[in-house]
Formats: C-alpha cells, structure tokens, sequence
C-alpha cells in the first residue's frame, strides 16, 4: 500500500480536524450530570456489598474473571512429555521393533529330556538361546530323565545337551543335523506353523 | 532448525540396521577381537546383500561355545553366507528368512536349486520351510537324498500341511532300513 492511498480517517492527528469529528468529541467530553436519586441508590448498594463481604467473595467475580484450576493440561504437558521421551529413546536406542511379541508370534512350549545318570548337571545350548551353557539348565525328573521346556516360534532350530559341563550330547529322539561344522553332535528340531 | 534436522539425522543414523548389528554385544563377549573382525565383516556382506544375519551369529555363537578356534569360527559363518546366498538364488528375491535357512540346510543335504525351485512351485501356498526342513532330516537319517525328495515332493504335491509333513518323517524315520519311502 502507497502512502498516499491512506483513508482520512487513518491519518490520525497528522490532518487538520474534520469539523464534524471536532463537535461530536467536544460532545462526548462534556460532563454527565445524573439525577441525585440515582447516585443516591448507586451509593447505598456499593456500601451494602462493602459490609457483606458479598463485593469481594469468589462468588461475586463473573465467571470469566475466576481463577480456573489448570490441572489437566499440566497432565497432558506430562504425558506429552513422556511420549516424547520415550520415542526419542526408543529412536536413538532401537527399541523400537516391528518384530511381533513373543506370545503373539505362534510360539508354543517344546519339551526338550534327555537319560543320563541322576547325579549329573546337563544344560541345553542352542539357535534359541544363543548357545549360552547358562541359559537353559534342565530339571531332573524320574528314572534319569531331564526335563525343560522352552518356548519357541516356528522355525528350524539346532541344539545339543551339555552333560556335567563337559560331555556334548546330541538329542537320540531328535534327528542329527548335518552341518556340524565344529565336531560336536548336534540336533534339529523345526517347529510348525499351527 | 539445523540442530533439529542435525538430531534427526543422528538418531536415524544410530537406528539403522548397520550400526545395530556392528555392536552385536552377544559378539563382543563371546569372540576374540581378531575372530569377531572377520565374523562382522561377513555380517556387514549379508546385509548389503539383505540376507539374514541372525543365523550367520548363531553359527560363530555355537563355535565359541564348543570351543572352536577362531578361524574355523570365521570359516564356518562364512559357508553359511554362502550357502542363504546359493538358497536365496534358488527361491528368489521374495524368500523369508525361515526359508532361506531351510533351502541352505537342504542343498547341503544334496538338493539342487532346480529341486528347490520345483517346491516352492508345487508346495501348498508355496511355504517350502518346513518341507525342505523334512528333506534336510531324512537325509541326515540316512535315506537317499533321491528317496527323500520323491517323498517330500508327492506330500507337497498332495497338499500336505506342515504337521503332514512332520508326521512323514516321524513315520519314515521309525521304518525298519530298507523299507521303501511311502506318502500318506
């Protein structure tokens, strides 16, 4: 906009005075005279509310006025917060996964036994539990049977029992898996999709 | 605005497969530094390739606890890079992972890429993991790989599902040496 598109009106006091404008503001400014009943009753009610109290209780504040409790979108704010905290961490921290939950994925209890003699200690070590001799320790039944159950999803899985910490011992009821790249036997199991 | 896209830029960096996997501490507590460097090497070429690594750290897993020496180690992981890469080149691109460790397992029991192509046209849905699985076992059991692929191939043919498939081999594994391989 150009300087010289400004309206009259928006030129302020920068412009002689409009005569007009001139008589209406020299109207408004004269003073108001109000009949002596009504300040009187003006007065009596402003000195009633005064002995009450009713003038400064919250009652008497409009309700625009009123204090409001902003407790719930402090609540929201927090919450926000912790959202947000918690992706940032799940993001730089890649906890994040796409992957299923475990008890959502078809996983079903797999009982894994094994005779050997009752005074000895055997582990099972495997795809399924990255191969850790302290992860899957096996209780001892009856008559020389181990026993654990492990759950699993479906999938091809290679394993071999631990006996006494030493002795690698592949599962007889299981079929031996052919790539046995290290010596030791191992065994396959797969599990079904349901 | 340059310091949100700079935080972005590093969180995505820190989010990616590459640098997740390069950290593996399941590696680093269980192989020496020597071994662990060429293991992840051949890590860092299945994910170029977009194959499974998971089965690549179960084998250096496996060696360690068995007490292999580290280039057996390293060795091992590598064979079986080669043998998902031969697996994924017999299914094809659209392979899941499941299927890529069945297909490897089974043409180191003697399948060919043609017999491995052949079930995924003729196995119901086309799900080849848990017949090429069965295969795998048969032979290991001892039966020919030629006998245990016209089992696994008639099954598939007829529609058979994965238990069908289980309960094959079961029964094929429990038969007397010498009797003949038979289809429900």
């Amino acid at each position: 906009m150009r300087s010289d598109d400004r309206s009259p009106l928006a030129e302020g006091s920068e412009d002689p005075a409009d005569p007009v404008i001139e008589r209406l503001v020299a109207r408004l400014r004269e003073p108001v005279s109000l009949s002596p009943g009504v300040e009187r009753v003006v007065l009596e009610r402003l000195r009633a509310e005064a002995a009450s109290g009713a003038g400064q209780s919250e009652a008497a504040v409009p309700l625009v006025f009123r204090p409001r409790s902003r407790r719930w979108p402090a609540l929201v704010s927090a919450v926000a917060a912790g959202l947000a905290a918690a992706f940032a961490g799940g993001v730089l921290f890649g906890r994040w996964s796409t992957r299923p939950p475990g008890d959502a994925a078809g996983v079903r209890p797999v009982e894994f036994a094994l005779r050997t003699p009752a005074d000895s200690a055997v582990a099972l070590v495997g795809d399924f539990n990255d191969w850790n001799p302290g992860a899957t320790p096996l209780r001892r039944a009856s008559d020389g049977v181990w026993m654990v159950t492990v759950p699993l999803r479906p999938g091809r899985y290679r394993y071999t029992f631990i006996v006494d910490g030493t002795s690698w011992r592949r599962d007889p009821a299981a079929p031996r898996a052919l790539e046995d790249d290290f010596g030791a036997p191992t065994s396959v199991i797969t599990i079904a999709q349901r | 605005m340059h310091r949100v896209i700079g935080l972005l830029a590093l969180a995505l960096l820190l989010r990616s497969p590459v640098a997740a996997a390069a950290q593996d501490p399941r590696l680093e507590a269980r192989l020496d530094s020597a071994t662990r460097v060429q293991v992840e090497a051949v890590l860092a070429s299945a994910r170029d390739e977009g194959l499974p690594t998971e089965p690549l750290v179960q084998k250096a897993l496996e060696g360690s606890s068995k007490g292999a020496a580290g280039p057996r180690i390293a060795a091992a992981v590598s064979t079986v890079l080669a043998d998902l890469r031969r697996a994924r080149e017999a299914l094809g691109r659209t392979a899941g992972d499941d299927e890529l460790v069945a297909a490897a397992a089974a043409l180191r029991a003697g399948a060919t890429p043609t017999m491995i192509g052949e079930m995924r046209r003729v196995a119901p849905h086309g799900a080849v993991a848990v017949p090429l699985a069965v295969f795998t076992d048969l032979v290991a059991g001892g039966m020919g790989a030629d006998a245990a692929w016209r089992s696994v191939a008639d099954l598939a043919r007829k529609g058979g599902d994965d238990e069908a498939f289980l309960r094959l081999r079961d029964r094929l594994e429990s038969s007397p040496p010498g009797a003949s391989p038979e289809s429900p």
